[in-house]
């Protein structure tokens, strides 16, 4: 892998100092058709003021992430690093705003802690007739068509980039209610977040359609922050059809990979119960394990059995998913049981086997016998998550000796 | 990296390929193509509009590189194809030798098109794919870019440095996987 962070701090930031500078030319005081100022790039070339802040606070986010890999593969003071990461983005704003009143915020435990939505509270803060005037009028229309537009979009196609872009739609996100009710952002930022319009302003069902997308998750560490007041207002992630009491069953399991496994089933009923036991087990099938968006949320791979992922590789732990106990598809238990028992002759090495079914049966269960006893002789788990109607049981399989 | 120079000889297309690509791009995003092409309701969105925009692009790219990009119907990364980008994000690509074109489409960032989109300047437009190669290339969805010529020509040069920066993030990312 070809990374070299200096050049990367070094880009990013000249980037982030040119977006400050054009920024600063910007007339801050023009009036209610501000938004509309542009700024000249070239020979016939333009942009908009909306823009140039949105590429500020973009590549400053990008120096700061790079700072952040500085702060976790070389050896610093942690202070230094936050220090850094305050001295960059307070030169970068203070350009970018040369009118505006910085204040310090956000003193944690003594050290300055900056994110983007730090960045944006700064904004808001101290340039706050800016934003406001930036997010009314066409430029507002065009970020909420573009919630719109992406909700109803048939191949929103699942990628880094998208992942990316939720990211900075979910900062525009906070600014837009605050812009629209004029206040200034406290720390309080999902209280805004419930003021957004988008609930009354796209239809409930598109609003759904956009947060049930499989990449946005109400326990994504990324969407929590910015979707969980949407979840709440679209009736989604809140819910609990699902009636889990398998607490006691989980904490008694032992071994040496107790606590992942346990991470592991804890996402499970958290994502079955987002999103319905049937597209769950979909998304397994098709999807990729790996990272912590995914339906794993492992940031090592897994396997999954059945799945339309054609590695070879053995990994740590095996997830096999079945729906149904008759006829003979690939998610009905017979079959499932059958690609586990196959696979688990490839990989012998693996730990960790969850069973995910909504149904189970004798039958079942002796013919995984040799496979659990391996598992067993590797002090390893194997655990069934029973999914039956609005239930969720666990239940650990033990060989019988 | 070098700035495009003048070309003597432009990709062909083989007519089975366009016959099916036309057909394609009349059924999927005909309303597109009329705008792309800026053509009268009255006329009709013909395969010689279709083939002559594919081969302008590639005379008047801004942005051509080589990769190898993912297909995630067959799970593999594509052998590599030469991309050609004109002002507009209209993209056709090439075969690596640059002599046969594969397809032709208007980059919409996989959502629907909006005639707005082809109205934003070319600064925005530039950014904002520069941008998606770097995180398709951090996804490993784009691997192995090469052969870049560039022509930013009529940009502020402060503004051309930073481009030529985010392509050179996106081609290191794009050998992260090697």
């Amino acid at each position: 892998m070809k990374l070299d962070i200096q050049r990367d701090i070094r880009d990013f930031r000249r980037e982030a100092k040119y977006w400050a500078s054009l920024a600063s030319q910007m007339d801050m005081n023009s009036g209610r058709r501000a938004q509309r100022v542009r700024v000249q790039v070239g020979d016939g070339h333009t942009i908009d003021r909306g823009y140039v802040i949105e590429q500020l606070l973009l590549s400053i986010g990008r120096l700061l992430d790079r700072l952040d890999v500085v702060a976790t593969h070389i050896d610093s003071n942690p202070k230094d690093i936050s220090r850094l990461r305050t001295q960059f983005s307070h030169q970068l704003l203070r350009s970018a705003f040369p009118s505006a009143n910085f204040r310090d915020k956000a003193t944690i435990d003594g050290e300055f802690e900056l994110d983007d939505g730090f960045v944006t509270e700064y904004l808001l803060a101290s340039a706050g007739d800016l934003v406001t005037q930036i997010l009314s009028g066409e430029e507002r229309l065009a970020k909420t068509e573009y919630f719109v537009e992406t909700a109803l979009s048939d191949d929103f196609e699942k990628s880094v980039s998208h992942i990316q872009e939720l990211r900075i739609l979910g900062a525009w996100a906070r600014l837009v209610p605050a812009a629209q009710v004029g206040v200034r952002l406290t720390n309080d930022h999902p209280a805004l977040v419930r003021t957004l319009a988008l609930a009354s302003s796209l239809p409930l069902n598109v609003l759904k359609k956009f947060l049930s997308s499989e990449y946005i998750f109400p326990w994504s560490d990324i969407h929590r922050p910015f979707f969980g007041p949407m979840f709440e207002a679209a009736g989604i992630g809140n819910r609990s059809w699902l009636s889990y009491s398998g607490d006691q069953t989980i904490q008694s399991l032992g071994g040496e990979q107790k606590r992942v496994v346990q991470q592991l089933i804890y996402r499970f009923v958290d994502a079955i119960d987002f999103l319905g036991f049937d597209r769950w087990l979909e998304g397994m099938v098709d999807g990729y394990h790996m990272g912590e968006n995914s339906l794993s949320g492992m940031r090592v791979p897994i396997n999954v059995v059945p799945s339309r992922d054609s590695s070879n590789m053995c990994c740590w732990a095996v997830v096999a998913v079945a729906r149904g106990s008759r006829g003979r598809g690939k998610t009905r238990l017979k079959s499932v049981v059958e690609s586990l028992k196959n696979h688990l002759r490839k990989c012998p090495k693996t730990d960790v086997l969850v069973f995910v079914s909504d149904s189970w049966s004798p039958d079942a269960q002796e013919a995984l016998q040799p496979e659990i006893k391996s598992i067993e002789s590797r002090d390893g788990n194997a655990v069934l998550l029973l999914v039956t109607g609005n239930q969720i049981t666990p239940i650990i399989l033990r060989s019988e000796r | 990296m070098s700035k495009r120079e003048t070309r003597t000889s432009y990709p062909k297309w083989s007519s089975t390929n366009l016959v099916d690509h036309f057909k394609k791009r009349r059924a999927k995003d005909e309303h597109c193509w009329r705008d792309v092409l800026a053509l009268d309701p009255s006329k009709a969105f013909t395969q010689e509009d279709y083939e002559a925009k594919s081969i302008q692009v590639v005379a008047e790219a801004w942005l051509t590189f080589s990769s190898k990009t993912w297909d995630p119907a067959g799970r593999t990364h594509l052998d590599s194809r030469k991309t050609n980008l004109d002002r507009k994000l209209v993209k056709t690509v090439t075969s690596s030798g640059g002599r046969s074109i594969i397809t032709c489409y208007h980059e919409h960032f996989d959502r629907r098109h909006t005639s707005g989109s082809l109205k934003r300047p070319f600064p925005e437009l530039s950014l904002k794919y520069l941008q998606k190669l770097e995180f398709d290339a951090q996804g490993d969805g784009v691997r192995d870019i090469s052969d870049e010529e560039v022509d930013l020509g009529g940009l502020d040069k402060k503004l051309q440095t930073i481009l030529l920066a985010r392509l050179q993030t996106a081609k290191r990312e794009s050998e992260r996987y090697q």
